[in-house]
């Protein structure tokens, strides 16, 4: 029974999220013309969008931006986050990674689309932009967390600098990276579909974009709803990784 | 042995230690008594070389040393068997048939038998600080520094403790930091007593 414990507790929270999410919509599209905000019935109506082929194609391209955009933006700003460390200067690169952060994403995408034109390399890029600080930052916070008197007891021990590193500094990272990769995928799913809705002629935000044109909130809530759905597999995905293979080093300190 | 030479230690401009020099013979435990703040835990670093920002000279001539910090020190994420068995990992010491009944025999007097699967979240502190002790004991040091070891101790405890250190090794050096008048009169050779800071000289006792 276990296992199966283990599986479905994280599965709790979010479905519990998301019958809110859908009770606080339904309740809002009683006061709205269906035109305005149709009401979630009405919007799963719309499952029949899932059917034709040019919807994978156009999810295929989202997904593999998100996840270029995020994998970039994870190596990039746990590295950003390290150096920050190691160099002590977390302080300044925080105060820069908070500046990028604060950068209107619609601003960014323009310049990006402006640069590089329509296609792939602008919405990840912009991922990439508005991602990055956000796994700097927390990276370079979980590595401030490390105790040195920890340090102290490896030394004390005859520990090489190595043995610091692997006992002690990797162990703080993977709650870090836990959420950078909760956060990063939502963020970067968030940002592509921005992205996407600016400079692209394909993928979810492409979508959203031409329904939102025709006003046509059925669709666009639709495929809100499928981007939902998607960010919450990702999370239990990510949930059930770190809590299978890492859950030892998510205990109190 | 250990022989502290003229040693000064000035942390944020202000002088914690000032020119101090003494000597522990081998064998001998000596407690440094001295009241909280006064600068033992950065002594204690100072002398087991955690610390080397420092001007003097500390010699040990020494084979093996242990620390016993203040806070026990514990990883998080190993049990307390893992935490144990960790320095014999980084001294490439090797878990043998001997060692496994040392450390039976330290989880008994200590009584962490039983606890060998406990996480250090799972356990009191007062245990956590048992484990860091027989962490630091299991590699067969003969120089140990211990900084307030047993402050989340009772006394009965402390002194099985220590009896059980003497047992095993007879000919070990122990330099204990304390506050408390009882410990370091009832556990020590030598008492050296700090008066005054930044801690130059020790006013020494013998109880």
């Amino acid at each position: 029974m276990r296992p199966l414990t283990t599986f479905f507790k994280p599965l709790v929270s979010p479905l519990v999220s998301l019958g809110i999410v859908m009770a606080l919509w339904g309740t809002g599209s009683l006061f709205f013309d269906p035109f305005v905000l149709p009401s979630p019935m009405e919007t799963l109506g719309r499952a029949d969008l899932l059917c034709t082929p040019e919807f994978f194609g156009h999810l295929s391209f989202t997904l593999g931006r998100v996840m270029t955009g995020f994998i970039l933006s994870f190596a990039l700003g746990t590295l950003v986050g390290i150096i920050a460390h190691v160099l002590k200067i977390t302080a300044w690169v925080e105060a820069l990674m908070m500046m990028l952060q604060v950068l209107p994403g619609l601003i960014v995408g323009v310049l990006f689309l402006l640069m590089v034109g329509v296609g792939s390399v602008a919405p990840v890029l912009l991922v990439v932009t508005m991602t990055t600080p956000l796994i700097a930052i927390n990276t370079a916070a979980a590595l401030a967390k490390a105790d040195p008197l920890m340090e102290g007891v490896i030394r004390s021990f005859n520990g090489t600098r190595m043995d610091v590193i692997r006992d002690l500094y990797i162990p703080l990272l993977v709650p870090a990276m836990r959420a950078n990769a909760g956060m990063g995928t939502t963020m970067a799913m968030k940002v592509a579909l921005l992205g996407e809705f600016i400079a692209s002629e394909n993928g979810l935000g492409f979508l959203i974009n031409v329904a939102r044109i025709y006003f046509n909130m059925q669709e666009v809530l639709f495929y809100v709803v499928v981007i939902l759905l998607f960010v919450l597999v990702i999370q239990l995905v990510i949930s059930a990784v770190f809590m299978g293979f890492f859950k030892k080093y998510f205990y109190p300190g | 042995m250990l022989r502290a030479n003229r040693i000064t230690k000035i942390f944020n401009r202000q002088t914690i230690i000032d020119d101090l020099s003494f000597s522990v013979e081998p064998g001998e435990t000596v407690t440094l008594m001295a009241p909280s703040g006064s600068g033992k835990t950065t002594l204690i670093s100072v002398l087991a070389g955690i610390d080397p920002d420092f001007s003097g000279t500390v010699e040990t001539g020494t084979r093996q040393q242990g620390v016993v910090f203040q806070d026990p020190g514990l990883f998080w994420y190993k049990t307390v068997q893992e935490n144990i068995a960790y320095p014999l990992g980084l001294r490439k010491i090797p878990w043998c048939r001997n060692m496994e009944a040392r450390c039976r025999e330290w989880m008994a007097v200590t009584g962490l038998a039983g606890f060998e699967g406990h996480y250090p979240h799972e356990i009191s502190r007062g245990m956590k600080q048992k484990c860091a002790i027989i962490r630091t004991f299991l590699c067969n040091p003969d120089l140990v520094f211990m900084d307030e070891p047993f402050s989340s101790m009772d006394q009965a405890s402390a002194r099985l403790i220590i009896d059980h250190i003497h047992a095993l090794h007879p000919h070990i050096t122990l330099v204990l930091a304390s506050h408390s008048l009882n410990q370091a009169t009832g556990f020590s050779d030598r008492v050296f007593q700090v008066t005054q800071t930044p801690i130059s000289v020790f006013e020494i006792t013998t109880p």
